[in-house]
């Protein structure tokens, strides 16, 4: 019996004099929600961050929103921490807004910290880039009743839900970054005046900013990606005539459910790369002021025009990524993958430009509505 | 005088050694009468004879009659004859009477013993919405009358055994003799008769007499007030100790799972049973680790709530000055004063103070900043998870549970939790009763035996008993449905 | 030996899968990608084929002696004095294979979850929980560990989560490393299933006949490697394989990266799993040092060596200050695996043979 005595003892002796040492505790937390970063005129990093606080009261949430700068993210984080009271913790992280001056670097640098430490989430973070100051949307501190990062955040959600940003979170972003074969694409932001708006999409190539898509490209780009989400809108118009003309358009949403996409890469004897990007487009009408949609004729003629639009369009947005450099259909990981001898003989970097892509969209139209 | 064994055959002899060896205490009453011409004595203690009795069939049985022999009278009584003084005085004692004849050293002993008895009601603490509602009281006889009304069979044996030097409490053990394995019933007895102590009150004392492990926070014994659960435990090859003055029945062996079953379970649709049970399983598990996994998360992992969770608990968390295992272990302890003072308060109070416990102390107590309002969601789900368990042993024994496991969380998060819970695991499969393992069926692990444990089967396909009493004869039925075939 | 001390075949089957499914499953994806890029799993099963000779081998040796332990055969072949000084080997060989899961284990805590908690902290959790359990019978460690087994479903579950994430064309081209290197990447998987060794000592506990104990070693070992190939699978496809030059943990880094619905952290879902699968198989390489210690000093029970083993496992594990320092027990324990599970057996085997010493049959 003593010896348990004596192990009993040790034990409580234990756990008296010990402390607890790796509590961090929620109460004292004080949660950053978003950040932002940008590159001063002297190359240095600044870091605006939105802290939020919960108090019981009326008010619901408040936030603050400060700024530090640094060499480093994490120089410019504890700046922030000198200027603000407690600790501030990013385990509840939502969103990071980078400008567009500091994506023309290379921006795993920024992003490095984000994945070392333990503490930090990454499945949920959004990240998206800002045609202009990333800090000036974060000082509005508000839209409304909202706090501004639960804004920019619920928005770029509601947006890649109609397919006009690519799904991407921080976790997501990490494989293509670090792929050669493969680029990737980010949200794409601007304030507008008082509003934050939707630019269209940022286009990477390797680490770097380097090009954009616009919002009426967006879509038709996400479904050529390969990675469409539930609603994907187009208007288009179809009928000559004025332009200022509604009745000259016509808007159509895709069935995404039933959309097929291929793609094929075919490397012929000489080098030559062709990618073959076939689309079938099932959609529903949803304006149509023109009517007369029950006749086979009309439907016919609609697919027809609708389809050579869009394949046009495809084909613009594959001029814009190749100028980009923007490999984000991962070709090149294709390549890697069948074809790795031929990979290891060229600069992906200039060979990119050279491949010859076949874009084809087949528009079927399936549904009006319920109108005729 | 010396102390002796032999009456005397001198009346006043007689009478004296037996006043003297009860110290002349002033409840032992005297009543002479004559008989036959002969000078005799009704010694007995008023406390505990029946006057009745003593009226009615000693006294007229005796004053009518002339010239024959005693002791064809007492026939509607039950007596015998004796010459030893000390059994009689021992009877003295248990309530009988002495009849004492002057000239004759035998003496008779004459059973007059009044007894009050209560109902056999319901025991309040261990209440079924089906089934029989009867309970045991305090009288050995009549626990054991339920009992054997309901076995009838000739293989239920009752062994008496007195224990304690100075309370001489009569203790029966009760078990079938030809489904329990006499290994166990040799261990019991054993046991029990190695008991030696001037006092046994039943149940506590014999308990912690017999029990493996002393030391253990969990129960290895069950106790019960009702003969239904005693029934089945005897059907299974177990062994029940019943004591004169306890209404309760000990159980032994039993395992841990014995102590999530309700009686109840076998009287509604297995269905049900089963998700009754599985929801009383969850409370085990929920009643000592949900504060600690609360205290773990809020203190060290925050991060796993989801965003609108964590603003929401920081908010309820904002104004609270102490860390959170002080705000856990506070609102627990008021808890625990609250549950305690209400078992002893009268009814109508009790009433009052559940309001001001639970309403107003909870509240106010969030007002003042003392404590969170998540906080108190969990410690009050945590305290209804704890009453579930049918057995109230077993549910103090998970309550304190609680609290080195909220320690363990405080110090090292989830990793203390983990270890925590290992560490109980491990006791838990260490644990053995009278041979047979605490944790069965789960460990050692027989997939056969689950059939009672976390859902309950159909009866009719419960065909054979559980492993862990080890007894003689596996099978308990054979195919019951057989006009289903018919079909 | 009397019932307190065996254990029946599925309880073995249980145990050796639990033992082998240890530390290494967080890195082994890691480090099979360094060495064979995409044919990682390749060489998992190679490596599994491989375990299955060697466990062949040691039962071959087993079997001549059905009712000793490692210990006994030793003494038995190899005689007193050199029998004596093969037991403390084998005790130091089991001593330090516990603490090297024990020092990785540590790293794991200290670098995922637990930051600044002092070591000593950690090691007393382990010391006191681990001595509680040793010193109990054989019997009452088989249930624990068997209940601890079980604790295989979740991780695996939380592990299949990933599937979401997979994109095949990572794995692609397959022998992109060139066969050479898939081979040798086999003797990573190796390294990450010795555990079996545990039946190196209860072999003459189980219950059953010594073709059937060879069975559920055997078939333990097969599942233990589906289960490393289809983790190694998933992390292959899941990143990227720069992302997993980077990533020494590629699981824990999977689960954190996986949102379970709104709850985002798996991994401390997963880590405190995972933790007590770790301390089973501590235990059992604490159990067998204890067993010889009581061997080696004609104890009845082995109750009395455990604290010191315990002990000694800690002390160790707490000295190293450098990186450098601990791999090194990690590396010394696993070379000195192939010496205790390869060519010691072998040796004894064939001494066995040419002295034609063997349990007489009863």
């Amino acid at each position: 019996m003593s010896k348990r005595g004596i192990a009993l003892g040790i034990l409580v002796l234990l756990m008296v004099i010990t402390g607890c040492w790796d509590q961090d505790s929620l109460k004292d937390a004080r949660l950053a929600n978003a950040s932002a970063y940008d590159i001063t005129s002297e190359g240095e990093i600044k870091q605006t961050l939105e802290i939020v606080d919960d108090f019981e009261s009326q008010q619901g949430s408040v936030n603050e929103v400060h700024s530090g700068t640094g060499r480093s993210v994490r120089q410019s984080t504890d700046r922030i921490r000198a200027k603000v009271t407690g600790d501030i913790r990013f385990f509840k992280y939502g969103m990071i807004l980078y400008g567009k001056k500091l994506a023309q670097n290379d921006i795993y640098p920024y992003l490095d910290v984000l994945y070392r430490e333990p503490d930090y989430p990454t499945s949920h973070v959004k990240i998206a880039i800002v045609d202009g100051d990333a800090g000036e949307l974060l000082h509005q501190k508000r839209v409304g009743s909202i706090l501004i990062g639960e804004f920019i955040t619920k928005k770029i959600k509601s947006l890649e839900e109609l397919c006009i940003f690519p799904e991407m979170t921080l976790e997501t972003l990490l494989p293509p970054m670090l792929d050669p074969g493969q680029d990737f694409t980010l949200p794409y932001l601007y304030k507008d005046g008082e509003e934050i708006d939707a630019r269209g999409i940022a286009l990477f190539h390797g680490q770097r900013f380097s090009g954009s898509l616009n919002t009426e490209q967006a879509p038709l780009y996400i479904i050529m990606s390969g990675k469409w989400n539930k609603a994907a809108r187009f208007v288009k118009k179809i009928h000559p005539g004025p332009s200022n003309n509604p009745r000259n358009y016509v808007t159509y949403e895709a069935n995404t459910e039933q959309i097929k996409r291929k793609l094929a890469v075919k490397v012929a004897d000489d080098g030559q790369i062709d990618v073959n990007l076939h689309i079938e487009l099932p959609v529903t009408i949803v304006e149509y002021a023109m009517n007369h949609l029950q006749e086979k004729e009309t439907i016919d003629r609609l697919n027809r025009k609708l389809s050579d639009d869009m394949t046009q369009d495809a084909e613009q947005i594959i001029k814009t990524l190749q100028q980009s450099g923007c490999d984000s259909f991962g070709i090149g990981r294709h390549l890697i993958a069948h074809y790795p001898d031929l990979w290891k003989s060229f600069d992906w970097n200039k060979q990119y430009g050279q491949v010859r892509f076949h874009p084809e969209v087949k528009v079927k139209i399936v549904g009006s509505g319920v109108l005729n | 005088m010396a102390p002796t064994n032999h009456a005397f055959s001198e009346l006043k002899m007689n009478i004296s050694y037996v006043e003297q060896s009860l110290y002349y205490t002033d409840d032992l009453k005297q009543q002479s009468l004559l008989f036959n011409g002969v000078q005799s004595v009704l010694l007995y203690i008023d406390s505990l004879v029946d006057q009745e009795i003593i009226q009615t069939h000693v006294l007229t049985a005796l004053n009518g009659q002339a010239d024959s022999e005693i002791y064809p009278l007492f026939t509607t009584l039950e007596s015998r004859k004796d010459t030893d003084l000390q059994n009689g005085i021992d009877s003295l004692i248990q309530g009988k009477c002495l009849c004492i004849l002057d000239g004759n050293p035998e003496f008779y002993i004459l059973s007059t013993e009044k007894m009050y008895v209560r109902n056999t009601t319901e025991p309040e603490n261990e209440g079924v919405i089906r089934g029989p509602h009867n309970g045991f009281i305090e009288q050995l006889s009549v626990n054991l009358n339920l009992i054997r009304r309901q076995i009838i069979s000739p293989s239920l044996i009752v062994r008496y055994f007195n224990v304690g030097e100075k309370t001489h409490t009569k203790i029966a053990v009760v078990y079938l003799q030809d489904v329990t394995n006499p290994a166990l019933i040799e261990e019991v007895k054993e046991r029990i008769s190695s008991i030696s102590s001037d006092m046994v009150l039943a149940p506590g004392f014999i308990e912690e007499f017999v029990e493996d492990n002393p030391f253990s926070l969990f129960p290895q014994q069950l106790s019960t007030e009702r003969p239904d659960r005693v029934i089945a435990n005897l059907m299974e090859g177990r062994v029940a100790i019943l004591a004169e003055g306890s209404p309760s029945a000990l159980i032994a062996p039993v395992t841990f799972f014995a102590f999530y079953q309700s009686p109840d379970d076998y009287h509604g649709r297995w269905i049900v049973s089963s998700f009754l049970r599985l929801i009383r399983m969850m409370s085990f598990v929920i009643a000592f680790t949900l504060p600690a996994v609360y205290i773990a998360t809020i203190s060290f992992h925050s991060a796993i709530l989801p965003l609108e969770l964590a603003h929401t608990i920081k908010k309820s968390l904002q104004s609270i000055p102490f860390p959170a295992l002080v705000e856990a272990m506070l609102l627990e302890l008021i808890f625990e004063v609250l549950r305690e003072a209400g078992v002893r308060l009268p009814s109508r109070v009790g009433q009052t103070i559940g309001i001001v416990g639970g309403l107003v102390i909870g509240d106010a107590i969030v007002r003042a900043g003392l404590v969170s309002y998540t906080m108190i969601i969990v410690v009050s789900l945590t305290a209804i998870s704890s009453f579930l368990v049918p057995s109230h042993e077993m549910s103090s024994a998970v309550r304190i549970l609680r609290f080195p496991m909220m320690i363990g969380a405080a110090l090292f998060g989830y990793i203390g939790i983990a270890f925590g819970l290992v560490i109980l695991t491990i006791h838990l499969c260490k644990l053995e009763n009278f041979g047979s393992p605490y944790f069965a069926p789960v460990a050692p692990f027989r997939l056969k035996d689950m059939k009672d444990v976390w859902i309950r089967f159909p009866i009719w396909a419960l065909r054979e008993r559980p492993h862990d009493a080890r007894p003689q004869r596996l099978n308990q039925q054979k195919f019951s449905r057989s006009w289903k075939k018919r079909e | 030996m009397n019932k307190e001390t065996t254990i029946t075949r599925g309880q073995l089957f249980l145990l050796i899968m639990k033992f082998e499914i240890g530390v290494d499953i967080l890195s082994l994806p890691y480090r099979i990608h360094l060495l064979s890029k995409g044919g990682g799993w390749i060489s998992v099963f190679l490596g599994g084929f491989l375990i299955q000779l060697i466990i062949l081998l040691c039962w071959l040796l087993m079997r001549r002696f059905p009712s000793s332990s490692i210990y006994q055969i030793v003494t038995l072949i190899a005689g007193k004095w050199i029998g004596k000084i093969l037991i403390i080997a084998y005790v130091g060989y089991f001593l330090l294979m516990g603490t090297s899961v024990l020092v990785n284990a540590y790293g794991v805590i200290n670098r995922w979850m637990l930051q600044d908690t002092p070591r000593w902290a950690i090691l007393a959790l382990f010391l006191f929980s681990s001595i509680y359990l040793v010193r109990q019978k054989l019997r009452i460690i088989a249930r624990v560990l068997v209940l601890i087994s079980f604790l295989v479903l979740p991780m695996m579950v939380l592990i299949s989560y990933g599937i979401k994430e997979i994109n095949l064309l990572y794995l692609l081209p397959m022998t992109e490393a060139g066969w050479p290197n898939i081979i040798s990447g086999s003797t990573e998987t190796l390294m990450a299933m010795f555990g079996f060794e545990f039946f190196l000592v209860v072999f003459p506990m189980v219950e059953g006949s010594s073709g059937g104990k060879l069975k559920s070693v055997a078939l333990a070992s097969a599942v233990v490697v589906m289960l490393y190939a289809f983790t190694v699978f998933i992390c292959s496809t899941a990143f990227s394989p720069q992302q997993l030059d980077l990533m020494p943990e590629p699981v824990i880094y999977l689960l954190r990266s996986i949102p379970l619905g709104t709850m985002d952290r798996a991994d401390f879902l997963f880590l405190p799993i995972w933790l007590i699968s770790i301390f089973g198989a501590i235990c059992g390489y604490y159990y067998t040092a204890s067993y010889g210690i009581s061997y080696l000093f004609k104890q009845k029970h082995h109750k009395k060596a455990v604290p010191y083993v315990v002990l000694a496992s800690c002390v160790i594990a707490y000295l190293p200050h450098q990186k450098e320092n601990l791999e090194l027990i990690s590396t010394i324990a696993n070379r000195s695996a192939y010496f205790f599970l390869m060519i010691l057996p072998l040796l004894l085997l064939v001494l066995s043979y040419i002295l034609k010493r063997k349990e007489k049959m009863i």
